[in-house]
């Protein structure tokens, strides 16, 4: 496929992948509908070939001031996300082809576009700009929806956002104080720099107690935002960490934890989308503990599962999204019964939820079994036990409650229109891929950073997930039967983002209220002072107090004649006593 | 449990855009009684030939507890209930009403 585009190259090579898309941005805002509709879907197309025509081991660099900036760099492993993030571009656009909020598209193509830049980035600063810019573009994606909710979490994932960013840059500088060089390479966690970076890329990639940003701001931006947003910023974290710190074991309890405790909150959650922000957090896990390992294995399952994630996560925020554009709510208390009227959104539905399970012959098995095998064969027993128990909570509450919820359950009646054709075509090709890639895992396996030896399909693997699955699926039905399942409720759950939405606030507002009532009490007290010296002062000095009353002539020509008196008796003594001469 | 008063179940039947009219014009197969449950036996008999499938094939797991007859399924079914249950206690800790936030 390279060889044939080579003659390419010289165009190719005109511009960093991804800056296609930045540039587009701002003739699409102008353009009449139906061309900037084309120009957009013709956008990551045109991207991909582009990357394709780039061979492995190009480098193009920009030299500024005294610095050399490697702005585009193609490897194995940024190709792998460079491809997966044209299509996910290519999906998402389609999905969006309807909307008519032009400043919508230009903010998506210009978030792609930088996401799709960060990857290639070569060094440190490059990344940082792109990775800002990511942060800076696609905050107005959650803005779009235009409610007051939507624009107090946009402000608070712009600020996080911005945060990871400028920790990023600052262990950038570090980092080249120490060694000289901002190149983009492996980094580990020996020097001050590197746990700045870390912590940066930590906060995108939804590390625990910082992942709150991501369940806060995904479920409000607009439905086709949202599927945008589920595509790049975290997976651009996980690239990050991929390249940086591949092989750090800490990242194995971080990665751990992160499938583990999100599917707690996903299985109580009521709104639909945001479950799915939960099991985006819990897929993320996945990959972080994949890159904890650093195996040939454990990476290529980490970037395979990326891939393949990228795909059915979109699938399943395209559902809810056309569930949401159709029936005004994604609440599991408020749906149920929608198969009857929207049948194939519910089809591509089910199969995103499979992806995500990791049925047999769908994408999520032959991606997620590799991380497993990996932690299997590195012997890390307690995290592969964390990940089956995690593989069965995902059916759970993404495989099932999922459509269930929304599709099956108690039939409330809604009889809305199927999706847009336009949605539908989107969900149809992120399902296609999602079985594609299951069936036939050798074209995945292809483009992964190392040579892949693993076999899938093996009678063990397919029996033991197999088992994982059909009983988690039977607990659903014990559990829906004997009406131990919690009902969907409207509610919200608290997560790490009461800190700075409840906690925070609330304390400063009781700050504020104690720097008042000191305030108040300061000039209250001052105030008495006042009065009391007042008091005083009325009391003797009035012109009705004892020194303020007008006395009598007598009396003062009296004080007058015993004053002279004194006088007159002290001048006499002086001269008595003055010495003669 | 102590809940908040805020948090309600689903809307009721009585203010949905539903009548039962609506629902019987429209009825599938799912709709109809005993339905659900040939889904369920279908499941079972599934779930049953999966566990009997560990008798087809020699184990090789990395512990000896993969060994185990049935291992996947006992853990699958395991960790679901008690992923559930222990969601639900969670719900007393940090459920609140819909406007909580506001």
């Amino acid at each position: 496929m390279t060889e044939s585009l080579a003659p390419m190259l010289p165009l190719a090579a005109a511009m960093p992948p991804g800056m296609l898309l930045m540039l587009a941005a701002i003739p699409v805002v102008f353009l009449p509908r139906t061309i900037s509709n084309i120009v957009m879907l013709l956008l990551p197309i045109i991207g991909l070939a582009q990357l394709l025509a780039l061979p492995i081991g190009y480098t193009d660099t920009v030299a500024i001031f005294d610095y050399t900036l490697e702005v585009t760099r193609v490897d194995a492993l940024s190709r792998v996300f460079g491809i997966v993030f044209h299509l996910a571009a290519f999906m998402g656009i389609l999905y969006a082809l309807h909307v008519k909020d032009r400043m919508q598209a230009a903010a998506a193509l210009i978030y792609v576009g930088s996401a799709i830049a960060a990857v290639f980035a070569g060094d440190l600063i490059t990344l940082f700009v792109w990775w800002e810019l990511t942060a800076l573009s696609s905050v107005f994606l959650i803005w779009a929806s235009r409610t007051e909710s939507a624009l107090r979490a946009g402000q608070r994932y712009l600020i996080i956002q911005v945060t990871s960013g400028l920790l990023l840059l600052l262990g950038a500088i570090l980092l080249h104080a120490e060694s000289g060089s901002i190149v983009f390479e492996h980094i580990g966690l020996e020097s001050a720099g590197g746990w700045f970076v870390f912590m940066a890329f930590g906060i995108k990639a939804c590390f625990p107690l910082l992942h709150g940003w991501m369940k806060d701001s995904y479920p409000e931006a607009t439905i086709t935002g949202t599927v945008f947003l589920s595509g790049f910023t975290t997976k651009l974290a996980i690239y990050a960490l991929a390249r940086g710190f591949a092989g750090t074991e800490i990242l194995i309890p971080i990665g751990a934890t992160m499938t583990a405790f999100p599917i707690f909150f996903a299985v109580i959650e009521n709104d639909l989308r945001r479950v799915l922000a939960y099991s985006l957090n819990n897929q993320l896990g996945y990959m972080v503990v994949g890159i904890g390992i650093g195996t040939e294995l454990a990476l290529n399952g980490a970037v395979a599962h990326v891939f393949a994630h990228v795909i059915y996560k979109a699938l399943l925020f395209m559902s809810m999204g056309a569930v949401l554009l159709r029936v005004g709510t994604v609440k599991g208390s408020e749906l149920g019964g929608l198969y009857k009227s929207m049948p194939w959104t519910t089809v591509f539905c089910i199969i995103g939820a499979a992806s995500i399970s990791a049925f047999p012959l769908t994408s999520g098995f032959v991606t997620k079994s590799m991380i497993l095998t990996a932690a299997a064969d590195g012997h890390y027993l307690i995290p592969f036990l964390i990940l089956l128990f995690a593989s069965a909570g995902v059916f759970h509450h993404s495989g099932i409650k999922i459509p269930f919820f929304a599709f099956f359950a108690h039939d409330r009646g809604f009889r809305v229109k199927e999706a847009p054709l336009n949605m539908l075509a989107a969900m149809a090709i992120a399902a296609f891929f999602c079985i594609g890639i299951g069936v036939f895992p050798g074209i995945l396996y292809k483009i992964l950073p190392y040579p892949v030896e693993y076999v899938p399909y093996t009678t063990s693997h397919v029996v033991q997930m197999l088992q994982l699955l059909l009983f988690s699926a039977l607990a659903f039905t014990f559990l829906m039967k004997t009406k131990l399942y919690p009902p969907e409720l409207r509610s919200v759950v608290l997560d790490v983002d009461w800190v700075w939405r409840k906690l925070l606030p609330e304390a400063w507002s009781r700050v504020a209220e104690v720097w008042l009532m000191g305030q108040i009490a300061f000039l209250s007290t001052a105030n008495k002072a006042r009065l009391r010296v007042l008091d005083f002062t009325s009391a003797h000095l009035s012109p009705w107090s004892r020194l303020g009353e007008p006395w009598p002539t007598g009396a003062t020509a009296m004080w007058a004649a015993m004053l002279l008196l004194a006088y007159l008796y002290l001048a006499f003594q002086n001269l008595a006593t003055r010495p003669p001469g | 449990m102590s809940m908040d008063p805020k948090i309600s179940k689903g809307t009721d039947a009585g203010d949905m855009p539903t009548n039962d009219a609506m629902i019987t014009d429209d009825e599938r197969w799912l709709d109809r009684p005993g339905s659900v449950d040939t889904v369920i036996r279908i499941l079972v008999f599934l779930s049953v030939a999966s566990v009997l499938a560990d008798f087809t094939y020699e184990k090789h797991g990395h512990w000896g507890f993969q060994d185990w007859f049935g291992f996947d399924a006992a853990y699958g079914f395991v960790a679901c209930v008690a992923l559930v249950i222990a969601a639900k206690g969670l719900r007393v800790l940090l459920m609140r009403g819909e406007d909580y936030y506001d």
